[in-house]
C-alpha cells in the first residue's frame, strides 16, 4: 500500500574524514507535505538527503523513513527517490531508454506525466544525457523526479541551469502532480523566493545543525514586514529584533521578528504603515548570517 | 495529456522483474551492444588474416587463439566501467546494493559462458576450416590449446579464465570507485592479478605449476582439476571482496 513517507532523524551524525557534515541532527519531516530544506552551501542539506535515500550511511545516530531504516531496505527503497541536481542516469543511453529503465524500477511511475513533461521541457527522447545542456539535464532530472511519483521524493537543487520560465513550469508541474497524488516532497533550493509559495514546512540547516524546523505558515507570522514613512518605521521597530532594513528617501522598510496583536497592527496601520508577511528569504538570510543564532532561538524552535 | 504529446515508446505491459534479474538483464543488454562490435571485428580478422597470409606465404597458426587475450581483457575493461558508473544509477533507481552485486555477478557468469562457447566453438570451427583449406592448424604455444584438445576441455579452460577475469574487472572498478585512484592502483596486484594468473595457468605448456602432480599432472599443460580449483578459489575470494566493498559503498554527490 502506497502512502506518503515521513522522515525522522535522531542524533544523526555524518563525518567525511575530519569534517563534520552533520552533527547530531534531530529533525522530523512530516509525511504528505512539501518541505523546503534550506541552508547555505556546505550546511549539510545534500548529506541529510543522501542518508534518507540510502546513498550513504550515517556515522552516528539514525534516519527513519516511514519508521524504517532505509539502508538496503528493498521494500522501502523503490518508494524513495533522491534526484541530485541533474539526476543519476545512464549517460550513454538515450533519454527514452533511461525512462524505460526507471519505469521498470519505480512502481508508481507515470508514463503519461513523463511524456507531458518531456514535451513541456522540449527534451528529445533520442538524445543522450551527456549531450544535453546544463539546463536540459536538470529538466530531465525533474521529469524523473515528478513522473516517478515516489512516496518520498527529494529534489536537491534540481533547478540548476534552468531559465526562469522552465523553473516556473517545474514548480507548476510539481504542485499539480502533488495535488493529484499527495506524497512527501523535500525541496532543497537556494531560490527561496521562488519556492516559498510551495513549501508547507521549512527545515533550515546551518553548519551541520538544524537551525529551525517549523510549519511555514507559523514561521511567516513570527515576523512582519513594515513599510512606510521612515520616522514611523523607526518608531515601530524600537524594542523589536530587526532582521533587515532598507530606506529610499523618506520611505523605509523593515523586517522584524514580531507577532502583532490586533491592536498593535491597527495602531501601526493608523500611523501609515503597511504590514505584510515576512519573506522567507529575508528570514533565511538573517538566520544563517554569522552570529544570528540568537534570532533563531527567539523563534522558539531552534535546536 | 496535451494534443502535442508524443508517445515515448509503444505502450507495453509493465512486467516487473525482481531487481536482481533486472540488473542482470540490463547489464547483459548494455554489454551485448559492445560485444556485437567486438565479435564483428574478431570475425573479420579471423577470416581475413589467414586468407591474406595464404596469398603471401604459408598458413600454420590459429588466429582465434590470439583472440583469447582480447576475450579476457576487453570485457574486463568494460566491466571496470560498469562497476564505476552504474551503482549510483542503481541506487538512485530505488534498488539495493545487494541486488546490484547479485545481478552483476549473474551477468558476468552469463557473459563468460557466452564468450567461452563462442571462443571454443570458434577455435573448433577454425581448425575444421584450416583442414578443409589444406592448411596446418596449431596454437602458438599449446597447454590447454593443444591441437588435439577436445571442445569440452577448451570450453572449461575458457570458462575458468573468463569468469575469473570478469569478476576481477568488477572488483577493480569497485575499488577505484569506492577508495579512489591511489588504492585502486596499489591494489591492482590483488584485484587484477588473479586474471593474469589464470591466463598464465591455462596457457602453460610445460607444467611448472607447484603441486600439479596432486591434480593428476602428465607433465604437459596444467591439469584441468587444478585449473578449476584455482579458478573456483579465485572467483569466490574476489566475489566475496566485491560483495563486501560494493554493499557498503557510499554514493558520492553527483555534480555537473
Amino acid at each position: 500500500m502506497s502512502a506518503p513517507l515521513g522522515v525522522e532523524a535522531r542524533g544523526l551524525g555524518v563525518r567525511y574524514g575530519r569534517k563534520v557534515a552533520l552533527g547530531g541532527v534531530d529533525v522530523a519531516i512530516p509525511a504528505g507535505s512539501i518541505t523546503g530544506l534550506l541552508g547555505r552551501n556546505g550546511s549539510g542539506k545534500t548529506t541529510l538527503a543522501s542518508v534518507a535515500a540510502a546513498f550513504r550511511r550515517p556515522t552516528s545516530g539514525a534516519v527513519l523513513v516511514g519508521g524504517e531504516d532505509p539502508w538496503e531496505n528493498e521494500d522501502l527503497l523503490p518508494r524513495v527517490l533522491l534526484v541530485r541536481e541533474s539526476g543519476d542516469v545512464l549517460d550513454v543511453e538515450t533519454l527514452r531508454t533511461n525512462l524505460r529503465f526507471v519505469e521498470d524500477c519505480r512502481p508508481a511511475f507515470s508514463r503519461e506525466v513523463a511524456e507531458r513533461l518531456m514535451d513541456r521541457f522540449e527534451l528529445d527522447p533520442d538524445a543522450k544525457p551527456q549531450k544535453l545542456s546544463r539546463g536540459q539535464k536538470s529538466a530531465f532530472g525533474i521529469v524523473l523526479g515528478i513522473a516517478s511519483r515516489a512516496d518520498l521524493t527529494i529534489l536537491d537543487e534540481v533547478h540548476l541551469g534552468l531559465d526562469a520560465p522552465s523553473r516556473y513550469a517545474f514548480y507548476d508541474a510539481l504542485l499539480e502532480d502533488y495535488v493529484e497524488h499527495p506524497r512527501t516532497i523535500v525541496l532543497s533550493s537556494h531560490l527561496i523566493g521562488e519556492i516559498e509559495r510551495l513549501v508547507e514546512h521549512v527545515v533550515v540547516l546551518d553548519h551541520g545543525r538544524v537551525l529551525l524546523a517549523q510549519d511555514a505558515d507559523a514561521l511567516r507570522v513570527t515576523g512582519v514586514s513594515v513599510t512606510g514613512p521612515a520616522r514611523e518605521v523607526e518608531r515601530f521597530v524600537v524594542g523589536r529584533t530587526v532582521l533587515g532594513r532598507q530606506q529610499l528617501g523618506g520611505t523605509a522598510q523593515a523586517t522584524v521578528l514580531a507577532a502583532l496583536a490586533d491592536g498593535e497592527a491597527a495602531a501601526a496601520r493608523a500611523a501609515g504603515l503597511d504590514l505584510g508577511p515576512v519573506p522567507l528569504q529575508d528570514l533565511f538570510v538573517h538566520l544563517t548570517a554569522d552570529g544570528a543564532a540568537d534570532a533563531a532561538r527567539e523563534l522558539g524552535r531552534a535546536r | 495529456m496535451s494534443a502535442t504529446t508524443r508517445p515515448l515508446f509503444p505502450a507495453r505491459p509493465v512486467t516487473r522483474q525482481g531487481p536482481v534479474l533486472r540488473t542482470a538483464v540490463s547489464v547483459l543488454a548494455w554489454f551485448g551492444q559492445v560485444a556485437l562490435w567486438y565479435w564483428g571485428i574478431v570475425l573479420v580478422v579471423v577470416v581475413a588474416l589467414p586468407l591474406l597470409v595464404d596469398a603471401f606465404g604459408e598458413v600454420g597458426t590459429s588466429t582465434i587463439w590470439f583472440a583469447r587475450q582480447s576475450g579476457v581483457w576487453f570485457p574486463f575493461s568494460v566491466l571496470i566501467g560498469v562497476a564505476t558508473t552504474y551503482p549510483p544509477v542503481h541506487v538512485a533507481s530505488g534498488m539495493t546494493r545487494r541486488s546490484y552485486v547479485r545481478g552483476t555477478l549473474l551477468a558476468v557468469v552469463a557473459i563468460a559462458a557466452a564468450f567461452a562457447l563462442l571462443m571454443a566453438g570458434g577455435l573448433m570451427a577454425e581448425r575444421a576450416w584450416y583442414g578443409a583449406m589444406g592448411w596446418d592448424w596449431s596454437p602458438q604455444d599449446q597447454g590447454w590449446f593443444d591441437p588435439d584438445v577436445t571442445f569440452g576441455s577448451l570450453l572449461v579452460a575458457y570458462l575458468a579464465t573468463f569468469v575469473v577475469a570478469y569478476v576481477s574487472g568488477l572488483l577493480v572498478g569497485t575499488v577505484y570507485a569506492a577508495a579512489g585512484g591511489w588504492w585502486g592502483t596499489l591494489t591492482l596486484p590483488l584485484t587484477a592479478g588473479p586474471s593474469l594468473l589464470m591466463t598464465v595457468l591455462v596457457g602453460n605448456s610445460n607444467d611448472w605449476v607447484p603441486f600439479s602432480e596432486l591434480f593428476g599432472s602428465t607433465g604437459e599443460g596444467t591439469p584441468l582439476a587444478l585449473v578449476l580449483t584455482v579458478a573456483a578459489v579465485l572467483t569466490l575470494t574476489m566475489a566475496a571482496a566485491f560483495w563486501l566493498l560494493a554493499t557498503r559503498r557510499s554514493i558520492a554527490p553527483r555534480r555537473g
